[in-house]
């Protein structure tokens, strides 16, 4: 590890703890109620007394932000890779993408829960999330299989390459720089598609982190909702750190933007 | 001296109404480097690749010895356009994967290829790891390696300093006749087409057609004081003198 990344690591550690110090001295000097702001202290109690509860909201939410990410993923690719080989298909259907796209997801939410039912909440968050998920993998695809420098082209149709042999050989691997990308975009998006549908939809049976937050906030338990806030943060951090580690370990032999591990 | 391929009455208008080419004749014998030498715009890319199957005529004839098949026909592009992905051994390989074979006899052609164009112990390197020239050197590698009977370059070292180019130059004239490859050479520098070619077509612009062909012999090694010569100096005096006369009589 050289002195920069080490840098870029301490850094912001630093500047977090400071704040967090800051935070607590002030509260306490201050004695600002615990309703209205609580101490980092409190906020740390409340995650260990409600330890079990939290992480199984933890685990309900990432399972969901998860799988909604993984079904954008396999969709946006395979509609992206047809639009591909079919200017017409993408012609018809991108505007739709993007109505799908400008609609706020909150606004389709009662739709989509009468749609699949009130037993089953979880299906119609995992539909929510998945919708807001689904546009950066389409876009991000489309247009890198679409980026094919000409004489990239030209070889290939010199060695008279089918369009299975185009795609594998040579659209995909281009379009990875860009499908990377958008899949950090996309799954930050699963993330907050997961919240904001289980804040309008509520939760099923399993309570995810959003419904925890709705619920401490109800019962004025504050420092319970910053714990809940805080693992939502983590959560996203974790999924960032996640996929940029993954476009690291892709591109890193042969792509420019990958040659030093950027956060 | 067989032709491998005969041009006639070639023409080619794009869709936009821009006339490239008009009315071409030119031939490429078997075992020789002919050169299509002219300014920018004189329709030299164009013209190769309706050669090489990548663009369709207007009207003409081309009239190849033995019709090519797949693989018969190398293009070097002005870019070296390898597979940023692709190590230097898979970019070379490329049109064996693409043809859907792979025999060890043909892993044996591609390091033997490899060998040939000097980038033994460069297999396993990406190309954003390779100089300018190295690039330049796989791209002809991959051209080569299917064995093809003539070889398309399309100003393939037009990007490269001086010392690069005079290096790769003379590389190259020993590849491809290690290779017995027939060559249609694409540039717009007189000094290459000189020290290159057997045959060189001045070509002129708006629209493209060949001015005047010139046969070229080549007294002894062609080196590094072949370019110092008196010999040298004289064909490229003349033949610099077509070139700025056929920019002159544009129409
Ligand atoms: N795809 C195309 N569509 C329309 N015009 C083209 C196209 N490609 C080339 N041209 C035109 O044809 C002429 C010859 O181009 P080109 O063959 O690239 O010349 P050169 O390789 O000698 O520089 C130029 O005027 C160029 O603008
Ligand atoms: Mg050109």
């Amino acid at each position: 590890m050289t002195h920069e990344t080490l840098l870029k690591f301490l850094a912001p550690l630093l500047l977090g703890l400071a704040v967090l110090g800051l935070w607590e001295a002030l509260c306490r000097w201050q004695d600002v109620p615990v309703f209205v702001l609580p101490k980092p202290s409190d906020i740390f109690l409340a995650l260990l007394e409600n330890f079990a509860s939290l992480m199984s909201s933890l685990w309900a939410t990432l399972r969901v932000t998860l799988l909604a990410f993984f079904t954008a993923l396999v969709l946006g690719v395979a509609l992206a890779a047809l639009f591909s080989q079919s200017r017409l298909l993408e012609l018809m259907l991108y505007p739709y993408a993007v109505v799908l796209q400008v609609t706020p997801v909150v606004a389709i939410a009662p739709l989509i829960l009468i749609w699949v039912g009130f037993d089953r909440v979880e299906l119609a968050l995992l539909i929510l999330a998945t919708i807001v998920a689904f546009f950066p993998i389409l876009s991000s695809a489309t247009l890198g299989f679409r980026s094919i420098d000409t004489n990239q082209r030209d070889l290939f149709q010199l060695y008279r390459a089918g369009r299975w042999q185009k795609f594998r050989y040579l659209q995909f691997p281009s379009a990875l720089p860009y499908l990377l990308n958008g899949m950090k975009v996309s799954a930050g998006l699963a993330l907050i598609g997961a919240v904001v549908a289980e804040f309008v939809a509520g939760s099923g049976a399993a309570t995810g982190l959003a419904w925890r937050i709705v619920e401490s906030g109800n019962r004025l338990q504050i420092p319970k909702m910053f714990a809940a806030l805080l693992l939502l943060s983590l959560l996203g951090i974790f999924l960032f750190f996640l996929l940029t580690w993954l476009e690291h370990l892709i591109l890193r032999k042969w792509h420019e933007s990958a040659r030093n591990l950027t956060l | 001296m067989t032709a491998l391929l005969t041009i006639h009455h070639l023409c080619k208008t794009f869709d936009n109404g821009t006339a490239a080419l008009t009315d071409v004749e030119l031939s490429v014998s078997a075992g020789q480097v002919t050169t299509l030498l002219g300014a920018s715009g004189c329709g030299k890319s164009t013209l190769l690749k309706i050669v090489a199957g990548l663009l369709s005529k207007s009207a003409g004839q081309i009239d190849w010895a033995d019709v090519p098949a797949r693989g018969d026909i190398g293009f070097v592009f002005q870019e070296p356009t390898l597979l940023p992905w692709a190590t230097v051994r898979d970019n070379v390989a490329l049109p064996f994967t693409l043809f859907h074979h792979k025999s060890p006899d043909e892993a044996a052609r591609v390091q033997n290829i490899i060998d040939l164009v000097g980038l033994a112990g460069f297999e396993g390197a990406y190309p954003r790891e390779l100089s300018g020239g190295m690039k330049m050197r796989v791209s002809l590698a991959r051209a080569l390696v299917s064995k093809p009977k003539v070889l398309l370059m399309d100003e393939p070292f037009a990007a490269l300093d001086e010392i690069t180019r005079a290096k790769l130059n003379s590389d190259l004239l020993q590849i491809c006749a290690q290779e017995k490859v027939t060559v249609l050479f694409v540039t717009h520098s007189v000094q290459e087409a000189v020290f290159l070619s057997d045959s060189i077509f001045v070509m002129r612009p708006r629209p493209g057609r060949v001015y005047q062909h010139f046969s070229l012999t080549h007294a002894g090694l062609r080196n590094e004081d072949y370019r110092l010569s008196a010999a040298f100096g004289e064909k490229v005096r003349e033949i610099s003198l077509s070139l700025k006369a056929s920019m002159e009589t544009t129409s």
